[in-house]
């Protein structure tokens, strides 16, 4: 039963993984790089959910607070530092975001509690156990578990379904040509990276309320998780982000059951390079767009 | 006092220019290999363990830097068909594999190192090493597998097409990366006596990743300049001290932004060789006018 009570937290942390693996590989698929900062992106999300839920002791007003900052931040850091480089190396956008990465971590460890973990607020937690049978499962999870593959869902009919996901899909085939045909090329490209910042800005609260924990040290973990995620499942497919962020979640959470609870990001790496070994696109990856 | 100052900031900046060096040297094949970090911990642990055990300098050293030339081959297995952000990824995982396995290895120290280190690292060893690595990197620029790889940087297929056996360069370009980057990380070792995981970080890679894209990541003179000027800059503006990782993040951005090549390119450098020599050659016209005048 104990196995049984690991899938179920399983699926819980693959829920959160893959919200912020679907924001990472969007980035990927639509601006054809991959984004070092996801995972500060990530923390400071956390930490903004952390101040409104202080101050207003209210998660709702919380979770969208963090939503809209992180927006905010991440048009800015779009047009300011992202597009003028749209055009060059190709690592040149990932050098920059990893830089970003750095002066984020910095300036949280320097300026916020003097870099010392915090907690969310017990009251917005409190969690209730529910049991079923030999199961436990909190109201918070559950909750999570809603508003997280409600997320998704959103995601995928925005993607598929609409004007503005076929315009987004078109821009991730083939930028140039999407802007010939009248996209706005740009303003896809704002909104990807917004919306990306939005999922991590989600998935940073739920971090906060689940568990509850938030340091500044929490991102380049959780970035590697990501990246993880989507270089297995194949870069630039949300579906398989998804799938690639339970199978994980599931990996860990036996991994801890089994009582390996330090080795389990070496199982998660060692897992993604044996399978770059065999297939180097991933899973559920088409094989690579030719530029980059 | 003085003197001991001056000298661990040129063995720190031997270090870091041995470090460059080997993240330079998969780019200039156009393999950008993350994890030089890991290679580094590779050459620091496995030199401390067999100084520890009374091996002596040069032998341990030669020895490390064997092994970690052996991982840096073993890496570049698996990023053999990968695309740039892919390899980036890869590597990293491995310097964080390596860490990880460094942390949780009890004959390793765990999370604590390894302490009492012989001190064997001195500015006359460390130059020397540099010293054979710039004619070694002088020579292959101007050798055929050097010229192939310069021809993989820019394309692939074509270069494919030329002839040259893409996946035995790669793998040999990632066995020297892990072999410079084991010498920096047997230097290091050496010379702080104290090692710990907590030492091969991010903070380690960032600093690299913005020495050698702020000097100029395609003349490896150029990753020599960055590593010199961004080590003297926060020794002199000494408040910049707490800054020191968000100032060496904001040049990054900022020369990525502004100049992505780097402040050095091999153009950069004739322009500035042939400026110098003119340079001078007037100078020695002047002097000589002037002579005459007299």
């Amino acid at each position: 039963m104990q196995f049984v009570q690991q899938i179920v937290n399983g699926i819980m942390l693959g829920i959160v993984y893959g919200l912020f693996a679907v924001g990472l590989t969007l980035v990927y698929a639509v601006l054809k790089f991959v984004n070092l900062a996801h995972g500060e992106m990530v923390m400071v999300g956390a930490y903004i959910g952390y101040f409104v839920a202080v101050a207003t002791n209210n998660v709702l007003l919380a979770f969208l607070a963090s939503i809209a900052g992180m927006v905010f931040l991440g048009v800015i850091i779009e047009r300011c530092l992202l597009r003028p480089v749209r055009l060059a190396h190709h690592f040149t956008p990932l050098l920059i975001t990893f830089g970003l990465a750095l002066i984020f971590t910095e300036l949280v460890k320097m300026y916020v509690f003097g870099g010392f973990p915090v907690i969310y607020p017990e009251d917005i937690r409190k969690p209730i156990t529910l049991s079923i049978g030999p199961i436990s499962i909190t109201t918070l999870q559950i909750t999570t578990l809603i508003v997280g593959i409600f997320l998704m869902m959103g995601l995928g009919f925005l993607i598929y379904k609409t004007k503005l996901g076929k315009a987004m899909r078109s821009v991730a085939e083939n930028m140039e040509t999407a802007a010939l045909l009248g996209v706005n090329a740009n303003r896809i490209a704002r909104l990807t990276f917004g919306l990306a910042s939005a999922l991590c800005a989600a998935a940073g609260v739920f971090i906060g309320v689940l568990y509850p924990y938030i340091h500044p040290h929490m991102g380049a973990p959780l970035a590697f998780k990501a990246f993880a995620i989507i270089l297995f499942a194949g870069a630039g497919n949300v579906f398989g982000a998804i799938c690639g962020g339970i199978f994980l979640g599931l990996v860990e959470s036996i991994a801890v059951g089994f009582g390996l609870t330090l080795w389990r990001d070496v199982f998660t790496f060692v897992i993604i390079i044996v399978i770059l070994l065999l297939k180097p696109t991933g899973i559920f990856g088409t094989p690579y767009p030719e530029t980059r | 006092m003085e003197l001991q100052y001056f000298e661990s900031v040129a063995i720190f900046t031997g270090i870091y220019i041995i470090l460059g060096w080997a993240m330079y040297f998969p780019l200039s094949a156009g393999q950008f290999n993350m994890g030089v970090i890991g290679f580094a911990a590779i050459g620091a642990y496995c030199s401390a363990l067999c100084s520890k055990a009374g091996v002596p300098f040069g032998l341990s050293l030669l020895a490390s830097a064997i092994l970690g030339g052996i991982a840096g081959f073993l890496i570049g297995y698996p990023t053999l068909r990968l695309r740039t952000f892919a390899i980036a990824i890869v590597t990293i995982a491995f310097s964080e594999i390596v860490r990880i396995c460094a942390v949780n290895l009890n004959f390793v120290g765990g999370s604590r190192g390894i302490i009492h280190i012989p001190f064997f690292t001195n500015v006359l060893n460390v130059y020397a090493v540099i010293l054979i690595l710039a004619f070694f990197l002088t020579r292959w620029n101007n050798s055929k597998w050097g010229r192939a790889a310069q021809a993989m940087k820019e394309d692939e297929d074509v270069a494919e097409s030329m002839g040259i056996n893409l996946a035995r360069m790669k793998l040999f370009v990632n066995g020297v990366c892990g072999f410079m980057a084991a010498l920096a990380g047997v230097f290091f070792a050496h010379y702080t006596t104290f090692i710990q995981p907590a030492h091969f970080g991010f903070d380690l890679l960032m600093r690299v990743c913005c020495f050698v894209f702020f000097g100029g990541w395609t003349y490896f003179w150029g990753v020599f300049l960055g590593v010199a000027v961004l080590i003297i800059i926060p020794e002199i503006v000494r408040f910049l001290d707490d800054w020191r990782l968000v100032f060496y993040g904001g040049v990054l951005i900022a020369i990525l932004l502004l100049r992505p090549q780097g402040l050095m390119t091999k153009q950069t450098s004739e322009v500035l060789r042939r400026g110098l020599k003119g340079w001078l050659k007037w100078g020695r016209e002047e002097h000589l006018r002037m002579r005459n005048r007299e």
